[in-house]
């Protein structure tokens, strides 16, 4: 199985654990991921200011991938739904795919609209499979209680991304259970995480998390498990800056799925990142029998 | 803002035209009013001026300058859930979409979002990867990250027009 890698912006400058986790993972289960060279920003930073700017910048990618003649698989929540509206738009309204061709003939690409994209998780279940991952586990978390967030870019708009119910996903969790880790209940599992507003309104984009965090809490999970690189900001550092400016303690550690399935698989703490989460990882480790 | 009450003469009766012709806008007048979308939205829970069945309401009635001029068409999530749960397949947030559209064509962008756009534009990313970021991943064992080939990112986005939604300069 091989796959072009699409890091997005995010995670190169301020997560890396996220993608050092996900390489680890794929290594263990052998799948094989490329680097895209020259991948750019998938556009979705410019959406909102021009409608054929985003669709230009995700075509740009996905005429990468397609030379490659590989699926693309991406971490990040807010690439996922940029990409793969962008891939499905392209490839079902001919008047936008003519009209964003003229434009990539300048450096001359075409979007052929020959491959699929898919987020990691989603890859995971999909193609590799849930059984065979099974097979593959070497240690078992006995006791954890993870909050588990999809994120609202790994489910929606569900007319595009097509995976998992938007309303009552259930596909991470059975990720998480294959772990040992439980996927407990918790107040508004499905509430964004405020991360897309972090740029427009701080204020605002903190109320989201505050509460969001304050759920956690009350269900009483030992950490909380995001598949994006901006719900893991907001859980994570965030977290860390809501307890100075509001004094706030949560004390919630926020790991990355592939740094949880990595541990399960028998990866090496050290070589999933896991000192580099912004609130401590140590107590989720207690728990790896 | 949305809280002021527009005088009649701001109303632009054709306004409705434009956002119909804007991508994700088409849907437009299907909306029956009923709140769901309002009612659903994690935004509007936590804030009082954001309706986003009154964002549809005031595109429909023509409330122009109010809706393009303020905030509060940068405020959604676009988390989606109205879009999901809509009975009549407005897709409010796409609606809001083509506002902000039109409000950057007409000069009006956050400048949290301008400056994202900026560096799209000047290094075809939302942020740069220099040395000292391949560096650390050097140190974790992580490939470093090619350059983005900005000569061509930039004819893209040109194209695209998005020169005509930044401030001038260079
Ligand atoms: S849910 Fe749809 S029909 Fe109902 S008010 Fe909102 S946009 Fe209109
Ligand atoms: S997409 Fe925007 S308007 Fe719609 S429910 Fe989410 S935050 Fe509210």
């Amino acid at each position: 199985m091989e796959y072009a890698y699409f890091l997005g912006c995010t995670i190169p400058f301020r997560l890396n654990h996220y993608d050092l986790s996900t390489r680890k993972v794929a290594q263990a289960l052998g799948i094989k991921l490329v680097d895209i060279p020259g991948a750019s920003c998938c556009g979705l930073q410019i959406e909102s200011v021009l409608y054929n700017g985003w669709l230009a910048s995700s075509a740009y990618n996905i005429c990468k991938a397609e030379e490659m003649g590989l699926d693309m698989v991406v971490l990040c929540n807010g690439c996922h739904t940029s990409l793969i509206k962008a891939n499905k738009t392209l490839k079902d309204k001919k008047h936008l795919r003519d009209e964003i061709n003229e434009i990539l003939k300048t450096v001359d690409l075409e979007f052929k609209g020959k491959i699929e994209i898919k987020h990691f998780v989603t890859m995971l279940v999909q193609d590799y499979g849930i059984d065979k991952i099974k097979n593959k586990i070497k240690k078992q978390f006995d006791g954890l209680n993870v909050g588990a967030h999809d994120g609202c870019h790994f489910l929606k708009p569900s007319d595009y991304i097509r995976f998992d119910d938007p309303e009552m996903p259930k596909h991470l969790d059975e990720l998480i259970e294959l772990t040992g880790a439980k996927s407990v209940k918790y107040k508004d599992r499905l509430r964004c995480c405020g991360g897309p507003l972090l740029s427009v309104n701080e204020d605002l984009a903190t109320k989201l998390a505050r509460e969001k965090l304050a759920n956690f809490k009350e269900a009483g999970v030992n950490c909380i498990i995001t598949i994006c690189p901006f719900c893991n900001i907001m859980y994570d550092s965030q977290q860390l800056k809501i307890k100075e400016v509001h004094g706030e303690t949560y004390d919630i550690p926020s790991l990355l799925y592939p740094q949880l399935l990595g541990l399960s698989l028998g990866v090496d703490s050290a070589e999933l990142g896991l000192d580099q989460n912004a609130v401590p990882t140590d107590s989720v480790l207690e728990f790896l029998k | 803002m949305v809280a002021e009450k527009p005088s009649p003469k701001r109303i632009d009766p054709a306004f409705k035209n434009l956002v119909l012709k804007e991508e994700g806008g088409d849907h437009l007048l299907r909306c029956y009013a009923c709140g769901t979308c309002s009612g659903g939205c994690p935004v509007a829970e936590l804030e009082a001026t954001f309706r986003p069945h009154e964002i549809i309401r005031m595109s429909i009635f023509g409330f122009k300058d109010e809706l393009l001029s303020s905030n509060v068409i940068w405020l959604c999530s676009f988390c989606y859930n109205c879009y999901e749960r809509c009975p009549r397949d407005v897709k409010p947030a796409m609606v809001i979409r083509a506002l902000r559209n039109i409000a950057a064509r007409q000069g009006y962008v956050p400048n949290g979002i301008k400056m994202i756009a900026e560096s799209v534009y000047k290094i075809g990313r939302v942020t740069e990867i220099t040395d000292f970021e391949n560096e650390a991943r050097a140190d974790l064992g992580l490939p470093a990250v090619e350059p983005v080939d900005i000569e061509k990112m930039k004819k893209v986005l040109k194209k695209a027009g998005l020169e005509k939604v930044l401030p001038k300069e260079e």
